[in-house]
């Protein structure tokens, strides 16, 4: 029953009911916008800008991340760039040293063979020598001998007759050329 | 095998081909031998410098020409002569055969072979005295011949046409500086003769065996008499040389004549004085020493243009004892030849090798006769090393140095480590050239002391290998650019880096084994 | 050597010559300007006749012939 009273009560004048005067919750309503509007310069304004400055500051570092992997990504890129040149300077350089090597080792064989083909050129060339020299002692011998020969035969066969035949030869021979040379 | 048959045709062949001839000849009667030397009665229109020929089939050179006798001297031994030989006049000097064909041959000084091959193809021969070129004939010494030899080439150099003499005691290398040289002119169409004038034997078959395994033999000739040879022989050896160093000059031919050496041809000129009873001077030389050697340098010239142009450079050797360059015939020789490239036995022995005295080294042709790239840059190089050796002399009082001295000691140190070479390894002049800016450079400051060797001879295989156009790069007739030059060093620069990182791991080695 | 050697002929002959050949030989040398003529005997040389007259040396031996065949072979 009561229940009903209050209900009826509440829903005929609900500020008289409660106790409350319109006027004061009109009061109360501008204080409330008062409030909000102080509030709002005071408060809201300095988070809203603390927020934007926050926003502000997460974007620089995105972008600054950004760059960084940016950056990141170049160097891992020139660095493969300089590993793969440094590989192919290094196989240029083993090419060379091989080149040298080669070059060295083709030197050296052929100084080897010329060098034999020296030794060989030499040796044909004392063989021929010695060749040369016994065949120059033979006939030195030859000579020799023949002489010998010839010396004892005329030594017991000239006669006479044949040595003033020698000797006006000579003689006459001498006489001539003693007339053509004046 | 021989052919006995074809032996017997030979003979039968040339016993027909004898002419008989029983002319009249000029002769006189040996009425003294001995020594070599004989005297001869009669032969009274006999000429100076004739040949003579002795029963038997001797030779002899008529020197003394007396009112009733000719003194002689035996090209051969004494033996087989004795008194009463008849000797027979020729009419003619002594001759030289001559030609291309004695290029690659051993021969004695009268142009019989010695090294066992058929006689050398020459029809032609010269006299072995000849008059030097005269003044109008002669043109101005302005080729540069080059050695090899960094120390030379860059501060004695040597023009072709020149007299250089190489002095020094024995056993300081002065044979290998010309052996040296003559390796250096290969395909640089000049052709050597090398003379040998008693000298050993054994040490003579050691140079015929480098030049024939290097191929020098190819445009050498090595006209020898060694210490057993007749001391007549020994005489005319450097006469007959250049005999035929004229023949290829006369040719238009640039000729290098090395005359190994004039100390001992004094030797035997004086041995044969003295038993010709000729009067002996200071040292028993004879009067005439002087014009021995002079006559014989004399002849060393460069033909004008007009001549072909052709020219023969003379090394004389001369061997001096215990550094006395004040003897008789080195200050006949030094005073005759246009500069002396002096070797020293303490230079030698310290490990400066080639030995040469900067000092005491000149060549008197100078500048004329130098590579213009190499003027340019050696131009302070001997001042430099002077100064350095003035300095190290004073530093063995161990007085403290400020860092200016101490940097040009170790400057001069490393420029005398430069200028040292092993023998047989020749410079091209591109290669001096290199060496020169890098040793002049500040970069040698920072090549460790004692590497500098190691680092010259790295540097120039690495230039050779793998910066050949730089070297192709250089003219050596006309100085080296800024730009070019900027290049070199930076190449010697990398691999001055490279040195010495290479080295490090070796000086700890080393480090280690000496503990 | 003497002046007088100038006038002097030195004939060596193998064997003793008869006196045509001596006559011939002696004309011979008095052409060269000799006043006196030696003869001697050398059965070494063979045959032949070797002249000396001054330093001027005529050979005809045999020997020499046979030298200068040996020699040149």
């Amino acid at each position: 029953m009561i229940s009903e009273l209050i209900g009826s009560q509440l829903l005929a004048n609900p500020f008289e009911a409660l106790g409350l005067e319109w006027q004061s919750v009109l009061l109360h309503l501008f204080n409330l916008v008062v409030l909000t509007v102080g509030l709002y310069f005071l408060l809201f304004k300095p988070v809203k800008r603390m927020i934007r400055e926050r926003k502000e500051k997460v974007a620089k570092i995105e972008k600054e991340n950004a760059e960084l992997s940016e950056e990141v990504r170049r160097m891992k890129e020139s660095g493969e760039k300089v590993l793969s040149e440094a590989r192919q300077e290094a196989a240029s350089i083993r090419e060379a040293a091989k080149k040298e090597a080669d070059r060295k080792a083709d030197e050296i064989v052929g100084q080897a063979r010329e060098q034999a083909r020296g030794m060989l050129e030499q040796t044909e060339r004392s063989l021929g020598e010695e060749r040369r020299k016994l065949q120059k002692d033979i006939e030195r011998e030859i000579a020799d001998v023949s002489v010998l020969v010839a010396e004892k035969v005329i030594e017991k066969s000239i006669s006479a007759e044949d040595n003033k035949k020698l000797i006006i030869e000579s003689i006459e021979q001498w006489s001539k050329q003693e007339h053509e040379e004046q | 095998m021989i052919d006995v048959n074809a032996l017997g045709k030979d003979l039968r062949e040339k016993i027909a081909n004898v002419r008989v001839n029983i002319d009249e000849r000029v002769c006189g009667r040996v009425i003294y031998s001995g020594d070599g030397i004989i005297r001869i009665s009669g032969l009274h229109d006999v000429k100076y410098n004739e040949l003579l020929e002795v029963q038997g089939g001797a030779r002899a050179l008529a020197l003394n020409l007396e009112t009733d006798c000719v003194g002689a001297v035996l090209l051969s031994g004494s033996e087989g002569v004795g008194f009463g030989d008849l000797v027979y006049s020729t009419g003619e000097t002594v001759h030289m055969r001559v030609g291309e064909a004695m290029l690659g041959r051993v021969v004695d000084p009268l142009g019989d072979p010695l090294d066992g091959m058929e006689e050398p193809a020459c029809t032609q021969t010269r006299p072995v005295e000849y008059p030097a070129p005269s003044i109008m004939d002669r043109g101005k010494v302005n080729t540069p011949l080059q050695t090899g030899i960094l120390a030379i080439d860059s501060m004695i150099p040597i023009g072709r046409g020149q007299r250089e003499l190489i002095i020094g005691d024995r056993q300081t290398g002065k044979t290998a500086i010309a052996v040296d040289t003559i390796l250096n002119q290969k395909g640089e169409n000049v052709i050597c003769i090398y003379v040998s004038i008693g000298q050993k034997a054994s040490s003579l078959a050691k140079i015929i065996q480098t030049l024939r395994s290097t191929g020098a033999m190819d445009y050498t000739c090595v006209v020898c008499s060694t210490a057993d040879d007749a001391v007549p022989l020994q005489y005319i050896a450097p006469y007959s040389g250049c005999a035929l160093a004229e023949y290829f000059m006369y040719r238009g031919k640039d000729v290098l004549i090395v005359y190994d050496d004039l100390s001992k041809h004094a030797v035997a000129y004086r041995t044969m004085s003295l038993l010709l009873k000729r009067p002996s001077g200071r040292e028993a030389y004879p009067g005439d020493v002087f014009y021995l050697h002079s006559r014989l340098l004399e002849r060393a010239a460069k033909l004008s243009a007009d001549l072909g142009g052709g020219s023969i450079t003379a090394l004389p050797i001369v061997e001096t004892l215990a550094g006395d360059i004040s003897a008789y015939i080195p200050t006949n020789v030094i005073s005759i030849t246009d500069g002396q490239i002096y070797l020293e036995s303490e230079l030698f022995n310290s490990g400066v090798r080639p030995a040469v005295n900067v000092g005491l080294s000149v060549s008197r042709v100078g500048g004329s006769a130098q590579r213009a790239a190499i003027r340019r840059i050696s131009g302070q190089l001997r001042v430099n090393l002077a100064q350095y050796r003035e300095l190290a002399i004073f530093m063995q009082f161990g007085s403290d140095l400020d860092a200016e001295t101490q940097k040009t000691l170790s400057r001069g140190a490393k420029m005398t480590d430069t200028l040292k070479q092993p023998q047989y390894r020749n410079y091209s002049v591109r290669e001096q050239i290199v060496l020169l800016l890098v040793a002049e450079s500040d970069l040698i400051d920072k090549i460790p002391a004692k590497k500098v060797t190691a680092f010259n001879a790295g540097f120039l295989d690495m230039l050779r290998a793998e910066h050949a156009e730089l070297l192709e790069a250089i003219d050596a007739d006309t100085a080296v650019s800024d730009e070019l030059r900027a290049r070199i060093l930076a190449a010697a620069e990398q691999y001055a880096d490279a040195f010495a990182v290479e080295e490090e791991p070796h000086a700890a080695e080393h480090a280690e084994e000496v503990q | 050597m003497k002046s007088s050697e100038k006038h002097v002929a030195r004939v060596t002959l193998a064997m003793r010559a008869d006196d045509e050949t001596a006559e011939r030989i002696t004309r011979f040398a008095e052409s060269r300007g000799c006043t006196h003529v030696h003869f001697c005997i050398d059965p070494g040389i063979l045959g032949g006749v070797i002249i000396q007259i001054g330093d001027v040396i005529y050979d005809g031996s045999v020997r020499a012939r046979l030298e200068t065949v040996r020699r040149s072979v």
